[in-house]
């Protein structure tokens, strides 16, 4: 493997994906044969036994929403138990079920795929565009994944690259990789906030840059806030009007609802441009004489600013956590970058620009900015092992753990070991002892979030320790060492401080995939046909 | 890696347990915050393992991890008048590296998250079932454990586990 082989960087986004590459110092976004920068993060698996991915799959939403699969990011990483699964096994028009380590996973056409498996479709999609445009193969790439992306959730994309054949160089935030894409090569000293308002998550990051190192100071996010609940509210409103006019309730009748979402979305996107929109929508239902009903709506921005201020507004809490651990105000913040389909609403932009008191950034482009970043940091991470001629990327990037990190004790609390918004890699040991009279065992239960209560955490697993000498209850100490590396992924070590005896582990997570299903799993991929849309005659990149 | 980070490396790194803060990131004790950040960021700039990403020798990487992580532990600590103040007092007593507190916790037993009594018993009711090979008794335990005291993640667990094991179906 020559070290002057391209990494790529990879937005892989709960709607859409991006990919770049940085080239001579300069970031490219990488087209498809159609010229297509953006392409939907869709996974359909048709009746003639081909997996279609992006564009073509996105078509497909409409008349095979049973085999179609969408927003997997929101379920990767997850336990099948989650409020945010058992959320989308109600809602998705595909099948979730529960598979092996609590884990959920869709099932289409008879057969079952684990969602680092789906996602691993889109990566592959995406890496295939690159190398038709590179030319040559591609085997590494940077991916992006929201801030507040727990352990398992980082553990499950980086699954999911392992299965698309790529070798994940670094798990970025995105937000993080916004402001890559913002400040490089500009020579500025600046206090950022990146608002994230994406598709299905919102997050706010602030960071301090200068020059060339960019410091985070803060994250916060909130995974259950983005677009998508925008458009959800507008389908809402839907169904209530035509319930009212025509006395049939189209929540029922699961093709209808994923047209209706879809209309939502084009609405929510014509309204950013134009003042009002006006849907037709043929046969949407039948009534109860079988006659076909039409569906025809028209809606003001206005009218939509007034239903979904809420939301929007929900963000600027977020904001408040994160400027405060930060230690600054809103006024302190120099630019706001703004990332994320859903900032291209005005809306977006007045509510932000009233509560900053400045206005955003608005030059560049929301949709691109993550995958520019993952693809500099992804040049940055080469740095030391660039051609002789070539331009070195380096930005520095000193990023943060976005949740707290600690493990359950007596009566079911939770113990802070590492707080939120440390600085990355860091290491931190806390010192505790046993609750019972000759205890030879400790369990160790591992958990993210800032609760007290251990059940109010995401459990990300355990591990025990065993062998302890059996002494009076509290005689016993053991160091509990927690540590995170540059991917933001967690290890464990506990040790018996008297006797020196120490265990360590990677901690299995939950919710996705255990090491021994991801080897199966790369064993069954050689022969599955996937279909990407890539034009065998693409244009190609010229190289040296 | 040059010379010069060589030996600043090995210095560091040989003194590791003797140095204090200040002198991880080659301060004095009596500068400001902006210094210390400038100092912390010049230290960054040369061993940040990202600026190493693609260094061979796995010794030279592990001492290089090592000698980073006190260096932004002297950050994390330093970087917050807060527990920069408290450092300095534990500094004054001769410790090197700062104690966050020195309050001693109870790693639990597990069950002890299940805060139902009857709902904890049974939880102990059905491991002890697994252990003489018993699924269906362990299934059934757990079942009213969980009807006493649902959504605890402990029973949520064990409960998963008993089915894959038991080929059980929800």
């Amino acid at each position: 493997m020559g070290a002057q082989d391209p990494v790529i960087g990879i937005d892989l986004g709960t709607s859409n994906s991006v990919v770049a590459v940085v080239q001579d110092g300069k970031v490219v976004v990488i087209p498809d044969g159609e010229g297509r920068r953006v392409h939907p993060s869709v996974v359909s698996f048709h009746s003639n036994g081909t997996i279609l991915v992006g564009e073509k799959a996105k078509r497909r939403r409409i008349i095979d929403p049973r085999n179609t699969v969408f927003s997997a990011k929101r379920l990767i990483g997850r336990r099948f138990l989650s409020a945010e699964v058992r959320t989308a096994v109600a809602r998705m028009p595909y099948t979730i079920k529960e598979g092996p380590n609590q884990q959920p996973i869709v099932e289409a056409r008879g057969k079952a795929y684990t969602i680092p498996e789906v996602s691993a479709m889109v990566l592959t999609h995406m890496k295939t565009i690159a190398e038709h445009f590179l030319g040559r193969p591609v085997g590494r790439a940077v991916v992006t994944v929201p801030a507040n992306f727990n352990d398992a959730q980082r553990e499950a994309t980086k699954a999911a690259g392992r299965l698309a054949q790529l070798e994940v160089v670094r798990i970025l935030n995105e937000p993080t990789a916004a402001a890559l894409a913002y400040g490089y090569g500009k020579g500025l000293d600046r206090k950022l906030a990146i608002y994230d308002f994406g598709g299905g998550t919102f997050d706010i990051t602030v960071l301090l840059l200068r020059d060339r190192i960019f410091e985070v100071l803060s994250t916060a996010g909130d995974t259950y806030l983005g677009g998508d609940d925008i458009d959800l509210r507008l389908v809402d409103y839907m169904v209530q009007a035509f319930l009212r006019m025509h006395r049939v309730d189209l929540r029922s009748d699961g093709l209808a609802m994923e047209r209706l979402r879809s209309v939502a979305e084009q609405v929510k996107c014509q309204l950013s441009a134009r003042s009002k929109a006006v849907v037709q929508i043929q046969e949407i239902a039948h009534g109860v004489d079988g006659r076909a009903i039409d569906l025809s709506f028209s809606i003001t921005r206005d009218g939509l600013n007034q239903k979904i201020v809420d939301i929007i507004d929900r963000t600027f809490i977020v904001c408040d956590e994160a400027l405060r651990l930060a230690g600054h105000n809103a006024a302190e913040i120099d630019d706001i970058v703004l990332v994320g389909g859903t900032t291209k609403m005005p809306l977006v932009r007045e509510r932000v620009a009233t509560y900053y008191g400045r206005d955003p950034r608005i030059d560049i482009n929301p949709d691109e900015v993550v995958a520019v970043g993952a693809a500099i940091q992804a040049a940055a991470l080469m740095q030391d092992v660039i051609g002789p001629g070539q331009i070195p990327v380096k930005t520095l990037l000193l990023d943060v753990t976005p949740r707290a990190l600690g493990i359950g004790t007596l009566g079911g609390y939770a113990e802070t070991i590492i707080q939120r918004n440390a600085q990355i890699p860091t290491e931190q040991t806390r010192l505790f002892t046993t609750s019972y009279e000759n205890q030879t065992t400790v369990k160790i239960q591992v958990c993210q979030g800032e609760s007290r209560r251990f059940e109010d955490n995401t459990p990300l697993g355990e591990l025990s320790l065993s062998g302890l000498q059996a002494r009076p209850r509290g005689e016993v100490t053991i160091g509990v060492t927690f540590e995170i590396n540059t991917d933001g992924i967690l290890s464990v070590r506990a040790r018996d401080q008297a006797t020196g005896k120490a265990q360590s582990a990677k901690i299995q997570v939950l919710g996705t995939m255990t090491e021994e299903e991801i080897k199966r799993a790369m064993m069954a991929n050689r022969d599955r046909k996937i279909a990407s849309q890539v034009d065998e005659d693409a244009p190609t990149a010229v190289h040296r | 890696m040059d010379l010069q980070l060589r030996l600043l490396l090995d210095q560091l790194f040989e003194n590791l347990e003797g140095l204090d803060y200040y002198a991880v990131l080659g301060v004095e004790q009596n500068v400001d915050g902006e210094a210390i950040r400038r100092a912390f960021y010049d230290r960054a700039e040369l061993m940040h393992p990202d600026r190493h990403y693609n260094l061979v020798d796995t010794d030279l990487r592990e001492k290089l991890y090592l000698v980073y992580k006190r260096v932004a532990e002297a950050y994390r600590v330093l970087g917050i008048g807060e527990t920069r103040r408290e450092y300095d007092q534990q500094l004054a007593r001769g410790r090197k590296r700062y104690q966050a507190d020195t309050l001693k916790d109870i790693p639990k037993d597990p069950e002890m998250s299940i805060r139902n009594i009857r709902a904890r018993k049974l939880y102990l009711d059905a491991q002890a079932a697994l252990k003489t090979g018993n699924a269906q008794g362990a299934l059934l335990a757990l079942k009213m454990a969980e009807a006493l005291e649902p959504d605890n993640a402990l029973v949520q667990q064990a409960m998963a586990e008993v089915m894959q094991l038991g080929g059980f179906k929800r």
